[in-house]
């Protein structure tokens, strides 16, 4: 174990004892609901069980002796000598964090470190627990080897292992070449040779008794078909078996078994990839997906050219089925790069729950969609914010038991979470059955906290207000308590969800609840644009954030405080001249506001909460593009996200919507 | 120690990080011929088509556990007298009684050193 290969198992370790942990904490909160199911505690059994078995093998002490003791819970729980109480729960989900904390100081010193050593509390408490209610039980039956004195079968065979070997052959093992356990332990007078033949008379037994069911008529004998041929063969006369059963000496028996039931074939079906070459192998489809749009566009001019040409339509027809594999391609990578949302979802229950105790809530948290697959970057994004979102709703959104008893609700809360699929989005909402949120109380923290003015306030639309806890030090509670309220929370939520090119929405009913809907791409890298033209210039808007275009006349734009806005069903939102922000001379009349009958085109974009509409001169259509950086070159210039190559060969400029927005909130 | 090194093993455990340790530790030993499988199942149809010589396998996994695995092994005409060594946690004796009576060759329990394994291996492998 001192090789080189000992670094790589430690490494092996973390990783898959962090994953059973994981599942840990969801098999915890369900098992809560559900605390008789056996099958559960098994396989949360068998987790500590063998996280406890690979950490003695890697010498990590503490490890074991924390896993140890949960597990000594778990097998009495298993086994059903003692019950689960919310208060053994509580021990157990901590052990359990423990453990993870301890694994991923493993993780990064690649020992276990002293820091650990003060788990004597929690290991005592969990063992109190585990005893404290069977005090009369003999220690025997939950005794694991390493810290047991007492005498057990295997640990004499230990120690008679160093002793001298192979006495003589007893006559029984004589025609064999191995010896078995039986044998081994006769030999070394652990067992007597009464008590062994009394074992293998007892299966004996067993055996013929299995066997006479077996072919017992009437019985099922399932998948009896599927077996493979020698085994029929060796089987054929099954329906023999019952008269010859009885007669045959006992050698014989054995051969007469019925087969067992062949399993069916389960291969290795997954691998793990490093997610560097998944990148690599997007980035290659993305230069695909460009030449394949360059050749579509060719082929449909060429077509023009010489039309009825047999070589320009047989062209056509292949940059047809191209542009199908292509497309599917596309689709089968950035599946590879998808995962299910259920691997965020899933922390949640226990939070949830952790909370709610603590705030003496009763809070149930309903999960929809977890199954819904994201980009594994989208995925790593939304962690964060889905956190800041539960975790306001359990601390500001559901009221006391009491308060909620007075108002006539449930007292038990509810708190939803789902994804869904829309189109090319993922549509991920957080809502609860709270007391909701003023628009009003918002405004005038906004206008304390210096946010915003007092004129600005009145001129704000509830759904506007209600935007404003996004803001950075926006926090509504005056003491912040543990849970949430520091201040900081809603803001990385729009800051991550921005990120990837996500919105946000907000919805909230005085009373009845507050629900937070993210928008989020599917993916990050390629994407569908709708492109659009200034005077002579072509851009590329990201079709993620589009939420509408509008062709408005000119005259319809009114001007508040020098910005022009227009009132766009009853919500006032401002525009952006993308001519003017780029310095490009825009086509005549447009923008000079000398025709005010003139008709303009407005881009409705939207980036986590905030909306702006950017008015353009033309619209050309949809396009999928790969976003391509510009490195150094984008150093300076606000507004472009990177660049892409259309379909006729020109270099189209990415319109980045985020610096727009933001552009038009400073000003 | 006559034992063969060269003899084709299966080691059967549903952790992949102890199936690395226990393959480390048979490497160390001088074994060659090292093959894994991540639960009964898996190991079933991998004996049915291989020729293996040893079996070394877990006892608590999910899907088949090593009594289960241990107990087709031996139902089957072919490989009835496979060599069959269970690792396990557990000490009691009423574990052992089961795993006597399912005909296993020899048992271990974990975490053991390569000279523990060897030792166990030996006892099955008689000179």
């Amino acid at each position: 174990m001192r090789d080189d290969s000992m670094k790589e198992i430690v490494g092996d370790f973390v990783q898959e004892a962090l994953e059973f942990l994981e599942s840990l904490n969801e098999n915890f909160i369900e098992l809560e609901k559900d605390p008789e199911n056996k099958e559960l505690l098994n396989t949360i059994f068998r987790a500590a069980h063998t996280i406890k078995g690979s950490a003695g093998f890697l010498g990590f002490q503490n490890i074991v002796e924390l896993a140890h003791s949960a597990e000594n819970i778990l097998n009495k729980l298993r086994q059903g000598e003692i019950s689960l109480t919310p208060d053994m729960m509580d021990y157990l989900l901590k052990a359990i964090d423990t453990l993870k904390a301890m694994i991923i100081i493993v993780s990064k010193t690649g020992t276990e470190g002293d820091a650990t050593s003060d788990n004597t509390e929690l290991i005592k408490k969990l063992d109190d627990l585990a005893e404290g209610r069977i005090l009369q039980e003999e220690d025997l039956k939950v005794t694991a080897i390493e810290n047991s004195e007492i005498k057990t079968v295997d640990e004499i065979t230990n120690k008679l292992a160093h002793e001298e070997k192979h006495k003589e052959n007893h006559a029984k093992t004589d025609k064999r070449k191995v010896k078995n356990l039986g044998d081994i332990l006769l030999e070394d007078n652990l067992i007597s040779k009464e008590e062994l033949e009394q074992i293998y008379k007892e299966k004996e037994k067993e055996e013929e008794e299995e066997k006479y069911q077996q072919v017992e008529p009437g019985i099922k004998q399932p998948e009896i078909k599927e077996q493979k041929p020698e085994q029929n063969r060796m089987d054929a006369p099954t329906e023999e078996v019952p008269r010859l059963s009885v007669a045959l000496p006992t050698e014989d028996r054995r051969r007469l078994k019925p087969p067992p039931v062949p399993m069916p074939e389960v291969k290795e079906t997954t691998i793990r990839v490093d997610i560097d070459r998944l990148d690599n192998v997007m980035n290659l489809v993305g230069e695909l997906v460009l030449a394949r749009n360059r050749l579509f566009n060719i082929s449909s001019k060429l077509e023009v050219k010489y039309e009825g040409d047999d070589l320009s339509s047989a062209l056509a027809q292949v940059i047809s089925n191209l542009n199908l594999v292509t497309t599917d391609l596309q689709l089968a990578v950035m599946k590879t790069r998808m995962q299910p949302v259920k691997k965020i979802f899933s922390k949640f229950p226990r939070m949830v729950r952790d909370l709610s105790r603590e705030l003496g809530k009763d809070i149930e948290l309903q999960i929809h969609g977890e199954e819904t697959e994201l980009d594994k970057s989208v995925i790593e994004e939304i962690g964060d914010p889905l956190v800041h979102l539960i975790r306001n709703s359990v601390d500001h959104g559901i009221e006391t038991k009491k308060a909620r008893k007075k108002i006539g609700k449930p007292e038990t809360g509810i708190i939803k979470l789902s994804a869904e699929h829309e189109g090319n989005y993922i549509v991920i909402t957080v809502s609860d059955d709270g007391k909701g949120m003023d628009p009003d109380i918002i405004k005038k923290k906004a206008v304390e906290k210096g946010i915003i003015d007092d004129k600005t306030a009145l001129s704000l639309s509830d759904k506007d207000a209600l935007s404003l806890i996004f803001t950075p030090g926006f926090s509504t509670k005056d003491k912040a308590t543990e849970i949430s309220g520091r201040g900081v929370g809603m803001d990385v939520v729009k800051t991550n969800i921005q990120k990837i090119n996500g919105i946000i929405d907000i919805d909230s009913q005085i009373g009845q609840g507050s629900g937070v809907i993210l928008k989020l791409p599917l993916t990050v890298a390629i994407i569908q644009t709708l492109i659009v033209g200034v005077g002579e210039d072509i851009f590329a808007i990201p079709l993620n954030s589009v939420v509408e275009t509008l062709r408005i006349a000119e005259s319809s734009i009114q001007t508040i405080d020098k910005h022009e806005v227009i009132n766009l069903r009853k919500s006032v939102l401002s525009l952006l001249r993308l001519g003017r922000e780029f310095g490009i001379k825009e086509s005549d009349s447009i923008g000079t506001g000398s025709s005010l009958n003139q008709e303009i085109y407005v881009v409705v974009v939207a980036l986590a909460e905030k909306r702006i509409g950017i008015v353009v001169d033309d619209l050309y259509g949809q396009e999928e593009v790969v976003i391509k950086s510009l490195g150094d070159y984008q150093l300076g210039y606000k507004g472009i996200s990177g660049a892409t190559i259309t379909g006729d060969g020109k270099v189209v400029l990415i319109i980045d919507v985020a610096s727009m927005i933001e552009s038009v909130k400073i000003r | 120690m006559a034992l063969d090194l060269s003899m084709k093993i299966i080691v059967v455990d549903d952790f992949s990080t102890m199936r690395r340790i226990i393959k480390n530790i048979l490497k160390q030993i001088g074994f060659t011929n090292v093959d894994e499988a991540e639960n009964g199942q898996v190991a079933i149809s991998k004996i049915a088509d291989g020729n293996y010589d040893f079996v070394i396998s877990d006892w608590n996994m999910p899907e088949m556990n090593g009594i289960e695995l241990l107990k087709r092994v031996r139902a089957n005409e072919s490989t009835k007298d496979l060599p069959f060594l269970m690792v396990t946690a557990e000490a009691k004796k009423e574990n052992v009684l089961e795993a006597v009576k399912a005909g296993v060759n020899n048992y271990i329990v974990k975490p053991f050193t390569a000279e523990t394994l060897q030792e166990k291996i030996s006892k099955i492998f008689p000179d």
